[in-house]
């Protein structure tokens, strides 16, 4: 058969003219046994000291002799197996290994069940050491006699990678994969500075050197159909293109290659411990600095689960310019954004004033730089602003009446967001940066720049002193503090409506209430009980819907957020009741911060406070402010006072176990929300019926969705292949390729045609059996022939213009044959 | 001196995998990786001087057939590698020229073979040729590669085989006619009882094993020693074949040869003398060949194997008596084989 004969190896002709291959060449050496045991004891080699070092580096007790000699006959069994040429048998070997595989486990679910959990506690209890993660969710292990069921756990998980290993090892030799499934477990031990015992670190270091030869010397697989040889082109620069024979695998190599791989391995370890002893190692180790960053996302990721790798503020600082809704949960890093020295003269919070939000829309707060970008003010209010702050500055500062007195802070920006200044209230307005379109760069504040400033504390207790300036000046602009999107203020007012809040202060069009005194007082306090009572903070609301609105998700549906979800929705509150309001974001120095605080002993007192004023014993003190203190809050206006903080985030925490990956799987999978930990683990044995089933449902689903999706990832995978080595192809493979297609069409119908050898032959049967005469001359028969007899057997590529012409008639072919029952 | 070669993707796969380690390394700053890492260091270096060693206990031979007799008849031949010493490779690659000198035709390929210690590994080619020819198969040096496959010593060992391949003679069968014409018919009438064709060409000392038909008795009788007459049979001088070992048709080639081989062991079966006569072109002139028995007509075709076919035929056939001194002979050339295969058909 035409297409037939480029599988028929053996009249593969070599170069030479004539000089044809006979049979399959035969290397004296090979050994089938040798294979066998070869494989079965670098696959044992790689399992035992995979599962057994993982175990021993966390001080596991089991049985190595048991376990070795059960592993060692699997590994002999399935090596031996894996090696049948018939496809029969072996297919037979993998049902009757996974069906025995199955029962085994199913017989010893307890014990092998308890032995993970029993291995898993050991993992965590090391973990929790080194990572200084309190609370881990341990298991309670069904079976006491950690031994036995560890034994028997390493057994059962040891024949599972030995078969994985085996597959891998006589097909393909992926090395990457073997070497990601025995390593890849290692990771957890070694990242926290426990190493295997001896005997496992030579076993892993001799699989993997093994491995390394193995795969290099490019012996490691057996060429197809079972041939000793394989042939291949190569290139080579002293003898031009030629062709190759290279041995597939073989058994004498393999032995060999492990028992160098196992002397050098002992070699190796005895020169470095000797060297190098482990206990002098230890004390010498530094921790990379990845290592470090690293170790704080493995706390996140224990203890928050995937979710915990991401929604962090970013290392910038804990302010997240405004935006709002799109974070899912708030991870902070702990690294300190910024560096504080001064003079605490008391316990009250210190808020440092970053970003100021003055418009609201589309889940964003715009600060006046973006909004005199955007025209969203005109230049006149956002000089008044300027000026109303300078105002009650400089009146402080000037006012030496003030109880708090002038304090000098000295702030380093380590790695808070360079945009904002940081200053605290109330700054002597000369040291501020000019905003907007008067800075000269968008950076006020740069890293790792250190800025001083004068200020007079603000502590709410003694606002009133401040009355006498502000109330002089009654030009303020309000309107921009009273804005707010249409749809927010309806969510708000249903809000307002259903808790019989503050009612009859809703105003329309955002008009300016001009409330003031205890009346402004009672609604602040109304808005904060209310807020504090039915909300609660967490820092996992979860993300927004898309087609929800913030604030109203938030007071409506979740009524669960952190402090910009408070601020957000208290600020537009503070709106919708006519009073002028903004929105803020900083940092906030509280008591814990100056628990933590170091005193600047060589500091003197006077450079940061007025001591003439105040005489009494005060310290200066350093303060690192990471960004779990990045914060925000609300600032509303006073007619009497101007501008007040008003912290709307309430103090009431959800739950810190409330939220984990894991329970929230296991809720998932279990369709509950208790986590594991909530089950009680000695009635395991009782779990009803029913919940297995809905489980094995669940994860029924999952899987055949993975199948589904791997399906068609394949098929995709499969047709672009197809597409691409089509169109790359020289055209005699293209035309040969089509043509079989045809010739294959044909057989289904007549498979007599199978038998005809000649090309020739082949076409007068089709023009025969077919309707095609019609578009086919004789000529066209005999060229077409000639064409693809060349396709098949020339080194010559065929024309383009044949090509085409050839590809021309075998569509008509092809369009005329049907197949025929 | 032995001159390394490198491999530069095994040795990128090496550093890759250095580097995947030393990364290891610095991120979990364990002493299990600092051990890897060790490992890699010096398992290229003990490599090197493994694959040094080995290079000096290490020698190659080719075995196997020593004739074919026909072609397309299936023969063996083995690379056979011995090594002395403890040492091995997983990869010795062997660059082998065959070379057919009858077509003067060489192609070269590579094969991989592992050297296991205290052992000699062979692989066995099982192939038949569709050409005859004298097949030479020479390997002039071996590449001995490090267990790591990263670059490899050459060592020079110039061994060389070579396998003649005979025409097929099956191509004369029973039923096959020739026109010898007139050489023929003198051949008939001198091989008939009474009569001797011969000339005597030479007269020697009796060598025990002579025919005694041969002794020259009177001259034995003057000079007392057992004197043997040479022959020159007429009409083996008169049966000229001219095999004609133009550059033809690959084909055409081959089967003049089978031609030429079939009928010369037809003719010796019949204990027929006759005399191949064709044209060098690495003498530059016309050899010819007297065939008394199937030992030399071995020879003759033996010889005709290591010629080159010549391009201008014409030109030659013209000149063929003149060069030789035979005035008739019968030409088996491509028209002689084409015709016969005509008559087959």
């Amino acid at each position: 058969m035409f297409w037939r004969r480029n599988k028929n190896k053996n009249n593969e002709y070599y170069d030479i003219i004539g000089l044809a291959k006979t049979g399959n060449l035969s290397l004296s050496a090979s050994n089938d046994y040798f294979l066998i045991f070869g494989r079965a004891i670098l696959c044992l080699l790689l399992t035992v000291g995979s599962i057994c070092g993982y175990a021993s580096c966390f001080g596991a007790q089991f049985n190595l002799w048991l376990i070795l000699g059960i592993l060692s006959l699997s590994s002999l069994i399935i090596a031996f197996f894996k090696n049948l040429k018939s496809n029969l048998w072996k297919n037979f070997f993998y049902l009757a290994f996974l069906f025995t595989f199955g029962f085994t486990i199913f017989r010893f679910y307890k014990y092998v069940n308890s032995g993970y959990h029993a291995l898993v506690n050991l993992t965590y209890a090391s973990l929790e050491n080194y990572l200084d993660i309190p609370a881990l969710v341990y298991y309670e292990e069904i079976i006491e006699s950690s031994y036995h069921t560890i034994t028997l756990f390493l057994i059962f998980l040891g024949i599972f990678e030995l078969f994985i290993y085996h597959i891998q090892i006589s097909e393909h030799f992926s090395a990457i994969k073997i070497f990601l499934l025995s390593f890849g477990p290692f990771i957890v031990p070694l990242f926290i500075n426990l190493i295997p015992e001896d005997f496992y670190i030579i076993c892993l270091m001799t699989a993997y050197i093994a491995g390394i030869i193995l795969r290099l010397c490019l012996h490691s697989c057996k060429p197809r159909k079972n041939e000793k040889y394989t042939v291949y082109k190569k290139t080579s620069p002293w003898s031009g293109k030629i062709k190759g024979f290279s041995y597939g695998t073989n058994g004498i190599t393999y032995f060999f290659s492990i028992c160098f791989s196992f002397i050098i391995s002992i070699l190796i370890f005895a020169i470095v411990t000797i060297t190098i002893p482990y206990a002098s190692y230890q004390r010498e180790e530094k921790i990379s600095s990845l290592k470090e960053s690293i170790t704080d996302e493995v706390k996140y990721f224990v203890t928050f689960g995937l979710s915990g790798l991401f929604n962090r503020y970013n290392a910038t600082g804990g302010l997240n310019d405004g935006k709002l809704g799109g974070i899912y949960s708030v991870r902070p890093d702990y690294e300190t954004d910024l560096t504080v020295r001064y003079v605490p003269l008391s316990g009250e919070p210190v808020y440092l004033r970053g970003f100021i939000g003055t418009a609201y829309a589309d889940r964003q707060w715009y600060n006046s730089d973006t909004l005199f970008e955007d025209k969203f003010i005109d230049e006149t209010f956002y000089k008044k602003m300027c000026e109303y702050d300078s105002l009650v500055s400089e009146y402080m500062y000037i006012n030496q009446n003030y109880p708090g007195s002038t304090n000098c802070m000295q702030i380093t920006n380590v790695g808070a967001n360079p945009k904002y200044s940081y200053s605290p209230y109330y700054t002597n307005p000369e040291q501020l940066e000019i905003y907007g379109a008067y800075a000269e760069t968008p950076y006020r504040f740069l890293l790792n720049r250190t800025k001083t400033y004068n200020f007079y504390p603000y502590y709410e207790n003694y606002m009133d002193s401040i009355y006498p300036v502000v109330s002089g000046y009654y030009d303020f602009h309000y309107a921009p503090y009273l804005q707010i999107p249409s749809d927010t203020r309806e969510e708000i007012v249903e809000f307002l409506v259903e808790n019989n809040l503050c009612t009859d202060y809703i105003t329309t069009n955002s008009s300016y209430s001009q409330l003031s005194g205890e009346k402004l007082d009672l609604i602040i306090s109304q808005v904060s009980e209310s807020l504090s009572t039915d909300f609660v903070y967490s820092l996992n609301p979860g993300i927004t819907p898309k087609n929800e609105d913030f604030v109203g998700y938030f007071l409506n549906e979740n009524q669960k957020g952190f402090c910009a979800h408070f601020a957000t929705s208290a600020t537009l509150i503070l709106r919708t009741l006519g009073i002028p309001a903004r929105y803020v974001e900083g940092y906030v120095i509280t008591s814990d911060n100056l628990q933590n605080a170091q005193i600047v002993e060589d500091a003197i007192l006077s450079d940061y406070m007025d001591t003439s004023i105040i005489n009494r014993d005060f310290s200066v003190v350093d303060v690192n402010i990471a960004d779990d203190k990045a914060h925000a809050w609300v600032e509303y206006y006073d007619p009497e006072f101007g501008w007040r903080v008003f912290e709307a985030t309430t103090a009431s925490m959800e739950d810190a176990s409330g939220y984990d990956f894991w329970s929230s799987l296991y809720g998932f999978l279990n369709n509950t929300s208790e986590s594991p930990n909530d089950l009680d683990v000695n009635n395991s044995e009782m779990i009803d019926s029913s919940t297995v089933a809905d489980i094995l449902y669940r994860l029924l689903i999952i899987i055949l969705t993975i199948v589904l999706l791997g399906i068609t990832i394949f098929y995709l995978y499969y047709g672009i292949k197809q597409y691409r080595s089509y169109h790359r192809s020289r055209n005699n493979i293209n035309v040969r390729n089509y043509y079989k297609i045809i010739c294959r069409k044909i057989c289904k119908t007549y498979p007599e045609f199978d038998f005809i050898i000649s090309v020739s032959g082949q076409l007068d049967f089709i023009i025969e059996h077919y309707k095609v005469s019609k578009s086919f001359l004789s000529k066209d028969i005999t060229s077409l022939a000639s064409i693809l007899e060349r396709s098949a057997f020339s080194k010559v590529d065929l024309t383009y213009s044949e090509y085409q012409y050839s590809m021309k008639m075998l569509k008509i072919l092809r369009k005329n044959i049907t197949f025929k029952f | 001196m032995k001159k390394p070669y490198i491999k530069i993707l095994s040795i990128t796969l090496y550093i890759f995998f250095f580097l995947v380690n030393c990364f290891m390394f610095y991120f979990l700053g364990n002493y299990f990786n600092l051990l890897f890492v060790t490992a890699m260091v010096i398992i290229p270096i003990a490599t090197f001087f493994f694959c040094r060693f080995l290079s000096n206990q290490v020698s190659v031979s080719i075995t196997g057939a020593s004739l074919v007799e026909k072609r397309n008849d299936e023969f063996v031949f083995h690379i056979d590698i011995n090594n002395r010493g403890f040492f091995f490779t997983n990869n010795c690659v062997i660059y082998v020229d065959i070379h057919n000198s009858f077509f003067d035709e060489t192609t070269t390929h590579s094969i991989n073979i592992p050297i296991n210690p205290f052992s000699k590994n062979s692989v066995s080619y099982p192939v038949k040729s569709r050409h005859c020819g004298v097949i030479t198969i020479k390997i002039n040096d071996i590449y001995i590669y490090d267990l790591l496959n990263m670059f490899s010593l050459k060592k020079k060992v110039n061994v060389t085989r070579e396998i003649p391949i005979f025409p097929d003679y099956t191509i004369i069968d029973d039923n096959f006619s020739m026109d010898f014409s007139k050489g023929y018919t003198n051949l008939e009438e001198s091989t008939s009882k009474g009569h001797d064709s011969s000339e005597v060409s030479d007269v020697r000392e009796y060598i025990p094993g002579d025919k005694l038909q041969n002794i020259h008795w009177k001259l034995s009788a003057k000079k007392d020693i057992l004197m043997v007459k040479e022959h020159v049979s007429l009409t083996s001088s008169q049966l000229v074949l001219y095999v004609e070992l133009a550059l033809l048709e690959e084909n055409l080639l081959d089967l003049i040869l089978d031609y030429t081989y079939g009928i010369g062991i037809k003719l010796c079966n019949e204990n027929v003398p006759f005399t191949y006569i064709w044209y060098s072109t690495r003498k530059k002139e016309c050899i010819s060949h007297t065939v008394l028995s199937r030992t030399q007509l071995n020879d003759a075709i033996f010889e005709m194997l290591y010629e080159t076919p010549f391009d201008d035929y014409e030109y030659i056939r013209n000149n063929i008596t003149r060069m030789t001194g035979y005035e008739n002979f019968i030409t088996i050339g491509a028209d002689y084989v084409l015709e016969k295969k005509q008559e087959q058909k």
